[in-house]
């Protein structure tokens, strides 16, 4: 059984993501039987600009040619720079082999500015993995004034039904039965796993309320919680493959060559 | 052998829990060849009155007394605590967990002093939660703080012949909360491959002080177990964390 990680981080000029290095990244997916890991280097804070996004995108190639094929990488843009970010998109996925695009938090993803990011998504064959959460906490919420939530997610998806989108963390985004019930419908949505919150039923919850077939694995280097939580969840070993690998591969496999 | 010193049974009103009984929570685990728990009774977080939660615990565990090791939750701030201590010492409950935060005290109220040394001298070990929950998705009414390590550092320094379990910390390994020789740290939250938390914390205090904790049933209990058995230690170490240290601080000989 293969397992894809589909949320996972490696360090950039922006993030030391404390102290991590590909070579630890590595390590620790081969303890717990990680074959693959689809990394990102997002900024996280403020408004990154075309040079730096870019830049960041360039730390992660790095890690991809270190470890060909083990480290597969999403495309970080901010959709605010509209002309710099298609051109990004279009540089590392058709010529570097990136596989994705991911978006954070400098807006929602429910924002018209973010419109054409997701018409080359589609036109490219690739996923967006969009940081995510509700936040019921209000000084947590406050630190992220434009987190996307399931609702803002569902609606784009609404927009655009031939887009793969993948909610960011169920066990990272705040409130992930809220996130779970407004996504129920939103069939062309997946939620990854990832995230330390490791609460008993939340995956069999999610398989009741996505089904298996939406469900991708991921850690968010919380790597542990993230096999853990797949592995210990009262569910069946088809649906478990599902999660842990076949979903992804599939989604892998629309890429435009 | 595992015993989990970070496990609960019954009510959790914010979300239901897959396992609440005693029969549900015995099922998690035997699937994970947890031989003893150390459990408290979730309902007592919430109950004005924490006893009856204690009592009810009592009643829930009765035909598996060997497997379940209860812990008594008190509230210092609520009248009959010395005598609800009395009661739950003669019906074997060989600890008590505290939740400042919920029953809404510090640590280092006079009250909670004179609970924590009486329970400290009828040998019973005292734990606190930092959490019970991660906070970022709390429900509305849960309004539940995370706990300060300097209010539990306090605690530790004002009473020091106490035995204080800190569950579910994660980052204490470069706080000055490990000096203090009287706390010891539950490990499910720590990390042991990215970060390394639990082997570092491992270095500064030793294998002694750390017990090994699932938080069952409100949290899966295998990326606990998963984090002692990858935790770059020597397998002795290992030993003291999965059970003998909660042995002996639960007074199983």
């Amino acid at each position: 059984m293969s397992r894809i990680d589909c949320h996972s981080h490696v360090a950039s000029r922006f993030w030391d993501a404390g102290g991590l290095t590909p070579e630890s990244l590595v390590n620790a997916a081969d303890k717990l039987g990680i074959d693959v890991l689809c990394c990102s280097t997002p900024i996280v804070r403020g408004m990154p600009t075309p040079e730096e996004f870019a830049a960041s995108n360039e730390d992660l190639l790095k890690a991809m040619e270190e470890y060909p094929g083990k480290i597969l990488g999403y495309c970080f843009v901010n959709p605010g720079y509209q002309t710099e970010s298609l051109a990004e998109i279009e540089r590392r996925v058709a010529e570097d082999g990136m596989v994705g695009i991911k978006l954070y938090n400098q807006y929602k993803c429910s924002d018209p500015v973010v419109y054409p990011i997701v018409r080359k998504a589609i036109e490219l064959g690739v996923p967006i993995l969009q940081h995510a959460g509700y936040l019921t906490d209000p000084e947590e919420a406050a630190l992220q004034p434009n987190i996307s939530n399931a609702r803002d997610i569902a609606f784009l998806a609404s927009m655009f039904p031939e887009a793969a989108i993948i909610e960011a963390h169920l066990g990272g985004g705040g409130d992930w039965e809220w996130a779970l019930k407004n996504l129920r419908n939103a069939r062309n949505v997946y939620m990854d796993t990832s995230g330390s919150v490791v609460d008993a039923g939340m995956v069999e919850k999610a398989v009741r309320y996505l089904g298996a077939e939406r469900l991708l694995f991921g850690t968010d280097l919380s790597m542990e919680e993230g096999v853990g939580k797949v592995l210990d969840a009262c569910i069946s070993e088809g649906d478990r493959q599902l999660i842990f690998g076949e979903n992804m591969k599939k989604i892998l496999g629309r890429r435009a060559r | 052998m595992i015993i989990d010193f970070n496990a609960y049974l019954g009510q959790w009103p914010f979300r239901r829990l897959p396992a609440r009984t005693a029969d549900e929570v015995l099922a998690i685990m035997d699937r994970h060849g947890i031989t003893m728990s150390a459990v408290s009774s979730l309902s007592s977080v919430l109950y004005a009155d924490p006893q009856d939660g204690n009592l009810e615990l009592m009643e829930e565990i009765e035909k598996e007394r060997k497997r379940f090791v209860p812990l008594a939750v008190l509230n210092p701030k609520y009248p009959g605590w010395e005598s609800d201590l009395d009661e739950c010492v003669s019906h074997g409950f060989r600890g008590i967990r505290l939740y400042p935060q919920s029953h809404d005290y510090a640590l280092t109220d006079e009250e909670c002093l004179k609970l924590v040394s009486r329970a400290s001298e009828a040998g019973l070990s005292v734990s606190v939660p930092v959490r019970l929950r991660d906070g970022r998705g709390r429900h509305w009414m849960d309004r539940a703080r995370d706990l300060k390590l300097s209010e539990v550092e306090q605690l530790a320094r004002r009473v020091p012949g106490a035995k204080i379990v800190l569950l579910e910390s994660r980052d204490v390994s470069s706080s000055p909360i490990v000096e203090c020789q009287n706390v010891y740290f539950e490990t499910s939250s720590m990390p042991s491959l990215l970060g390394g938390e639990l082997a570092k914390l491992l270095r500064s205090v030793g294998a002694s002080r750390l017990v090994f904790g699932s938080g069952t049933p409100l949290k899966y209990a295998l990326p606990a177990i998963l984090k002692v058995k990858l935790l770059d230690g020597p397998e002795e170490a290992k030993e003291k964390i999965l059970w003998s240290n909660a042995s002996r601080l639960l007074g199983l000989g």
